[in-house]
């Protein structure tokens, strides 16, 4: 077993590197922590190769055979499985409409000058919590990139275009969703990413005025690099 | 339920846990291996301010020094207690220290821009929680039987005579560290993948109903705080997310009960402290912030 903890650090090291050469860190954390997920896989790659010079056999600092078998697993997962970033069954567990987006602390992001068409869904979701009256966002014209999101409260052809805002990793990502009305009837499949072009109008659900985007286009679009908001 | 898609997610979740600790829980055993270098012997004690305390207080603040969260600072408790500090000291060190140092402080002003004062309540009631814990267990007849045998942190210090050559000594640090790596990185393995498996299973929208009540949502935060294990580093920007709904006695209660008290923290600290000491800690920690939690919303806010 001396030999398994420089294996273990080996495996962690190649593994971070791995995602990170892959693209698919971005499943995983925010950005911000890309560099200590790199540096933290060079580092083990030389503590690894470090601590095979001149051990003795069987020396101090072996750990037990349990805690190799579970530090096995998520390099297993890791490697083995393919890499998905969160999508349908995060947004169906959490619910896309369940959550604010917090405090509004950045409003200056909303000034006039900015064009509305530059907006992101998470830049829209704050601006209708600045401002909830459907009727003034009424005409703008938006045009995001998400994945398509329906639940029961939705108008039968309406879905939501959604994201993840991420702030730290998978753990706290948080979905949010713009509603669309689908053109003609058509709900594009569930979970495929979509660009949505159109302006916003209101409509009238249950009696209670909504925004929704009555969009020109839906077109079906790759997932983006980066998969969540930030 | 598509059950495939919700492993599939939850075992991106799971990754992304583990990938977002990991930095800072090797930066918690490179310091803990340096101070196994730098500390021979008990001097650690010498360092420490006489009196029950004060001694207390210097060790609560000592986080200020490690800028970590709880998977970083575990094996440095680990390595205070190995080098003499009484079980409370270390105890209070491991309470205080993911939340009172500059990082936390940082990140907890950068999401509360427009409440400072969530900042000052984190990081006095932090303070005051954990030393008043550290005074219940310094009350503590036989302190040694809090501490997990045999003496927590020392199987990794690479004992035997200290290699002359450079290449050597390197080996030497590296193996420490590496031992130690993987012996926690084991315990935060499955704390991250319990925190993936409630997350799956637990639906937020159930804890969200109970946001506005004064008592409800202090004791719906702090099941929160326990269950989704976010590094105190980053929490506040979690708590962030429900500073419109929750009531601000709440948010308070996550920001202070989450470092002290989740699943990864306190499978952590059982490598360091038997179960019954870690048990008592959790109820007294759990007491004290629900009664915090109170008593900022029905007077304060």
């Amino acid at each position: 077993m001396n030999r398994a903890a420089p294996l273990i650090a080996l495996g962690y090291g190649a593994y971070l590197l791995y995602a990170f050469w892959t693209g698919t860190l971005y499943f995983y954390i925010h950005p911000i922590y890309l560099l200590p997920a790199v540096a933290t896989g060079v580092l083990l790659l030389a503590l690894a190769a470090a601590g095979r010079q001149g051990g003795e056999p069987g020396g101090h600092g072996s750990p037990p055979p349990l805690a190799i078998a579970v530090l096995v697993l998520p390099l297993a997962l890791g490697f083995l499985l393919p890499p998905k970033p969160l999508g349908l069954a995060t947004a169906a567990q959490r619910g896309v409409d369940a959550l604010p987006l917090g405090r509004l602390d950045d409003p200056p992001e909303f000034r006039v000058e900015q064009r509305p068409e530059t907006y992101t869904i998470k830049d829209w979701v704050k601006a209708m919590q600045a401002d909830p009256e459907p009727g003034r966002h009424a005409g703008k014209p938006v045009r995001v990139i998400g994945f398509v999101y329906r639940n029961d409260r939705l108008p039968g052809d309406w879905f939501l275009v959604a994201r993840f805002v991420v702030q730290c990793c998978a753990i706290d990502a948080t979905p949010i969703g713009l509603p669309v009305r689908a053109p003609e009837g058509k709900v594009p499949e569930a979970g495929s990413w979509v660009s949505v072009e159109g302006t916003w109008e209101v409509a009238e659900v249950r009696e209670e005025r909504k925004a929704v985007i009555a969009p020109a286009t839906v077109t079906p679009t790759e997932r983006p690099e980066q998969p969540y908001l930030y | 339920m598509d059950w495939v898609g919700r492993g599939q997610e939850g075992v991106t979740i799971f990754l992304g846990v583990l990938i977002e600790a990991i930095p800072f829980l090797l930066l918690g055993v490179l310091v803990s291996q340096g101070l196994a270098l730098a500390l021979k012997g008990d001097r650690v004690l010498k360092w420490l301010p006489r009196g029950r305390f004060a001694s207390l207080a210097a060790l609560a603040g000592l986080g200020a020094l490690f800028p970590v969260c709880e998977c970083g600072n575990v094996p440095v408790a680990r390595r205070l207690a190995a080098r003499g500090v009484p079980a409370a000291g270390a105890m209070v060190f491991l309470l205080a220290a993911p939340a009172l140092n500059p990082v936390v402080a940082l990140s907890t002003f950068a999401a509360f821009r427009q409440q400072p004062v969530i900042v000052v309540y984190r990081l006095g009631l932090t303070f005051a929680v954990a030393l008043g814990v550290g005074l219940l267990l310094s009350l503590h007849p036989r302190p040694a039987d809090l501490l997990r045998r045999p003496a927590p942190g020392a199987g990794h210090q690479v004992e035997g005579p200290v290699p002359t050559s450079w290449v050597g000594r390197a080996g030497r640090f590296a193996r420490g560290v590496l031992g130690e790596f993987a012996e926690m990185g084991a315990v935060l393995v499955v704390g991250a993948g319990l925190a993936a498996l409630t997350q799956m299973f637990v639906p937020r929208g159930l804890l969200l109903q109970v946001g506005q009540g004064p008592v409800l949502s202090v004791v719906a935060m702090m099941g929160l705080a326990a269950l989704l294990s976010v590094c105190s580093t980053v929490d506040a920007f979690v708590a962030l997310a429900y500073a419109g709904t929750f009531t601000d006695g709440s948010l308070v209660a996550f920001l202070v009960f989450g470092p002290m008290i989740d699943i990864k923290a306190v499978l952590l600290m059982l490598t360091a402290f038997n179960w019954k000491a870690v048990a008592l800690v959790t109820v007294v920690v759990a007491e004290a912030v629900f009664l915090i939690g109170l008593g900022l919303n029905y007077w304060v806010t």
